[in-house]
């Protein structure tokens, strides 16, 4: 977060009453008036290596959707995904990995129709369910414009959403530090795993979690404030860089400790058993807690699809089902909470539209999008269709970019976040109307 | 690559019964446990030589940093960067005792998977912790990111990776960067990871041709184009491994799968006809190329000395490098003697060098449970996991993407001082009993000292102390006390930050 000084009155977000009183300044100063004084009184500073960018004072303004990012690393396979079935040069591009069309008789994992043009990959049937109920869109032919089609350039792009000019925040972090909710959580935003997500890079309340039943101070019970009170007292006297994330792993402590003791039971289908789709479960659990998170970061691996990708079966199949059965559990878990939940899932780059010998495929460009909530313009396939033939593709047979991520990004910012700073979260970019997301009432 | 960073959950979940490995045998734990000072005497080292001791290798043992103050920096410098003329008798039994890694890949391969990773971890583990020849093994640990292998790629990838180490990064992690290279390229556990087996004469696969220029040599911003990407790619169709019989798992340059024609890489022409050859020239240009001096130059800078590498340093290390011919060691020698070391910032210890360093500050004894338990819960939850970083550029190397993780390293730390760690035992009555602790007060003096190779600073001293609070050593309270009091200070900056 960039701006820490606030001269507005707080405005406290429906959901996080009970924090209201501990604010993560005022969490801190606490800490340091127990132990300090004999320390002789420590100095806040501001990491170094916080972007160095001075933004305006951020808009004040009431907590818009909950935002859920879900980040498919390694280059996820779009076209295999939502299916241009209505494009013959797809399957010429693809003898042998293409997902039949959705009236391919012949064929028995077949792509399930969307809007007589594209078509879901059939492992993905719980969010073609969603579609139909006006719960999911997707974006085709779209990305960053990065052209390195390099995995850590790509990503780094698409995180930074900007070019690297030697700052080093997040697009996610610079929503959250432009926008004031008066919310003081910690657990603002939430990363699932050790490591933040590069787009979180920057924000000074986001918390890294692995699970919330794993989230305590181990050792004797009764010597737990002890020992917490002399972390928080070392961590202060220690580099920047850690102190802050020491005393926000502190406070985070204690909100979680009366989550974790309660036991969770999600409403709708089983979760997936696996990283991702315990994350989706952690998330879902942590927002009906009502702990103050606005923004959820969670990564599903497995998608550099090089070689024997498969088909309607096979390992991207396999894959594809973990994120499909994730999602439609989270979106069943938080039933009509989903009206205040947007979920948007993106990867660095699509693929080549060509197969390449070992029935896979290599780095490529353009790519699909997914958006889910209760107050987006679903059961749409938002696309400006390039074409597949060779003549309409980009680079060394890629799908060309027609609309920039910014501008799907940019309008869940604005309309079901309602932060209008989108020009400060994406600097130089002049934004396209999509339509994708209504304006949060 | 797969990038899933959960998916090898399922590979490791399963753990054999009867895993017969000899290598942490009594006589090597002996050899190790009996090397320890028998007084101890703590004072403030040098804090350049302590940098040296942490980032060099990792952190010092008992005695350690008096040894390599008493010979200077240069002196222990040189030492390290001859680990052969390093007397190393627990290693060395050790590594003789280890059972897998005396066979060759076709054996290796016919091996129970779940023996071998629990050996590979071990062995990497074990010469970290009891290893003199620390800085060998801090090089093995930072060629095994830059040459990332991905033990969850495939569940035969540990045979491979075993191989990859012992005839790969290990034999060339103190030589030349070319050498290294070479190997890699000839790796079968790199074909297998980066796709080169199925890369295939007019159906070629890009991955391991884009990582090689990427990732092993020039960097993304290295000025080559998507053209040479797929040119490469040709190139080095028929790059392979053997699949069945009497040679499985070896090298092959396969000629049936070798595109034969034209190519430019790199703005060289290759006419047709070529074979292996072609890519041997390739790697000659990258390994040369200014690019790759400069990116690897970096990473050294980056790794030893700062987050944001000071620019001189890397040009320095990068003229070295292009004179030398990849000289590690010259190019190690110019980073710890230079003035950019001597004054380095402060760098968050990365998990793994983390755990190391406790284990070694504490003299922790460790045995075959005490392995599992390191790398099963304790690297897992800390977020590096041996050989278990999906994507090809290795684990993460700055401080700030680390910084988010410091629960589980504060569980580490209390779990290991209060004895809560299967198999990892730390003899405190024989460290006490060789500092000469009398008391309570001594004991937090003293251990203060191991960890943090300097006396306890005031507010430290106050901090800890009222945590132990008064009373003898010899009551079960204060003993709880203290334990717990040693785990905060594993757990406090401090300790993470060298």
């Amino acid at each position: 977060m960039v701006t820490q000084t606030k001269s507005n009155p707080v405005l406290v977000c429906g959901h996080c009453q009970e924090y209201e009183q501990v604010s993560r300044r005022g969490f801190l100063l606490g800490g340091l008036k127990s132990v300090g004084a004999a320390l002789g009184g420590p100095v806040i500073a501001m990491p170094t290596w916080m972007p160095r960018v001075t933004l305006a004072p951020p808009h004040v303004g009431p907590k818009g959707d909950t935002l859920v990012v879900v980040f498919l690393r390694g280059g996820a396979d779009g076209l295999n995904i939502v299916v241009p079935h209505g494009d013959d040069a797809y399957y010429a591009h693809r003898p042998t990995i293409a997902i039949p069309r959705p009236d391919d008789r012949k064929a028995e994992h077949r792509a399930l129709d969307l809007d007589g043009f594209f078509g879901l990959h059939p492992a993905l049937a719980p969010l073609a369910d969603l579609y139909r109920a006006g719960l999911a869109a997707f974006i085709h032919a779209t990305g960053a414009p990065d052209e390195t089609r390099s995995h850590f350039e790509a990503m780094a792009f698409m995180e930074r959403g900007a070019v690297a000019t030697g700052e080093y925040s997040g697009w996610l972090a610079r929503h959250l530090s432009t926008l004031d909710t008066g919310n003081p959580s910690v657990l603002r935003a939430v990363a699932v795993g050790e490591i933040l997500q590069a787009s979180l890079t920057g924000a000074v309340s986001a918390t890294a979690l692995q699970s919330i039943a794993d989230y305590h101070l181990n050792g004797r019970p009764e010597a737990r404030d002890s020992m917490k009170a002399l972390l928080g007292s070392l961590y202060e006297q220690g580099e920047s860089l850690t102190a802050a994330t020491a005393s926000q792993t502190l406070e985070s402590l204690r909100v979680l400790e009366k989550v974790w003791q309660q036991a969770y039971h999600p409403a709708g289908r089983a979760y997936p058993q696996t990283g991702f789709g315990e994350g989706m479960k952690m998330i879902a659990q942590l927002v009906k807690a009502r702990v103050g998170v606005e923004s959820a970061c969670i990564d599903l691996g497995g998608w550099d699809t090089h070689a024997a990708q498969g088909t309607g079966e096979g390992m991207m199949a396999k894959t594809l089902q973990e994120l499909g059965t994730g999602l439609a559990a989270f979106v069943e878990d938080m039933g009509t909470e989903m009206g205040d939940v947007t979920v948007v899932v993106m990867s660095e780059f699509g693929r080549r539209v060509q197969e390449n010998g070992a029935l896979g495929t290599d780095h490529g460009h353009g790519n699909m999008m997914m958006v889910l909530g209760g107050g987006i313009n679903g059961g749409k396939v938002y696309a400006r269709w390039p074409g597949l033939a060779v003549e309409q593709l980009t680079g060394p047979g890629d799908l060309v970019l027609t609309t920039d991520y910014r501008d799907v990004l940019g309008e869940v910012i604005r309309m079901r976040l309602r932060n209008p700073r989108v020009g400060d979260i994406f600097p130089d970019y002049a934004f396209n109307e999509v339509g994708i997301a209504r304006e949060r009432g | 690559m797969a990038i899933s960073r959960r998916g090898f959950l399922t590979l490791s979940g399963t753990a054999s019964a009867a895993v017969a490995l000899s290598a942490c045998s009594a006589a090597s734990r002996k050899i190790a446990s009996d090397d320890l000072p028998e007084s101890i005497h703590i004072t403030g080292a040098d804090a350049v030589i302590v940098r040296a001791l942490n980032r060099a290798g990792y952190g010092p043992r008992p005695g350690d940093a008096a040894h390599a103050a008493g010979i200077g920096l240069a002196g222990w410098l040189e030492q390290q960067l001859q680990p052969n003329s390093i007397d190393d008798p627990a290693a060395d039994l050790f590594v003789r005792n280890l059972n897998f890694y005396q066979r060759d890949v076709t054996d290796l391969l016919a091996q129970d998977y779940t023996d071998q990773t629990r050996e590979l971890e071990m062995a990497t583990i074990g010469r970290a912790i009891y290893s003199k020849r620390q800085l060998a093994e801090a090089m093995v640990e930072f060629w095994s990111d830059h040459f990332n292998i991905y033990l969850g790629k495939k569940e035969h990838m540990v045979s491979l990776k075993i191989v990859d180490d012992r005839d790969v990064i290990r034999p060339h992690a103190l030589g030349k960067f070319r050498d290294l290279l070479f190997a890699s390229a000839h790796s079968p556990a790199m074909m297998l990871y980066l796709d080169n087996l199925v890369n295939f004469k007019g159906a070629p696969n890009e991955n391991y041709a884009r990582e090689l220029m990427e990732l092993h040599t020039l960097s993304v911003h290295g000025l080559y184009t998507q053209t040479d990407i797929q040119e490469l790619a040709r190139a080095l169709t028929g790059w392979r491994v053997y699949l069945n019989g009497r040679l499985d798992g070896q090298f092959m340059f396969d000629a049936d799968q070798h595109d034969f024609g034209a190519k430019t890489i790199l703005g060289r022409m290759f006419p047709a006809g070529r074979g292996e050859e072609e890519v041997l020239k390739v790697l000659e240009i990258l390994v040369t190329h200014p690019a790759t001096a400069k990116f690897i130059a970096t990473k050294l800078a980056r790794r030893f000395v700062a987050d944001d590498p000071p620019a001189p340093l890397v040009e320095d290390v990068a003229q070295i490098y292009l004179a030398t011919g990849g000289d590690i060691q010259a190019m190690l020698k110019t980073i710890f003697l230079s003035q950019e070391f001597a004054s380095a910032p402060p760098r968050l210890k990365r998990p793994y060098a983390y755990m190391i360093s406790a284990l070694r500050a504490l003299h922790a004894d460790v045995g075959l449970r005490g392995y599992r338990q390191l790398t099963d819960h304790w690297l897992h939850q800390m977020g590096q996991a041996l050989y278990h970083w999906p994507p090809p550029d290795g684990y993460p190397d700055t401080s700030r993407k680390w910084a988010a993780g410091l629960l589980p390293r504060w569980n580490f730390g209390l779990a290991l001082a209060t004895d809560q760690i299967e198999g990892v035992r730390v003899p405190f009555e024989r460290l006490m009993e060789a500092g000469g602790v009398s008391d309570a007060a001594g004991a937090v003096e003293f251990f203060g000292g191991l960890l943090f190779s300097r006396p306890l600073s005031g507010p430290e001293r106050a901090l800890f102390g009222a945590y132990v609070g008064g009373g003898k050593l010899t009551d079960g309270g204060v003993q709880q006390r203290l334990k717990e009091a040693i785990g905060l200070m594993i757990a406090s900056p401090a300790f993470q930050w060298t």
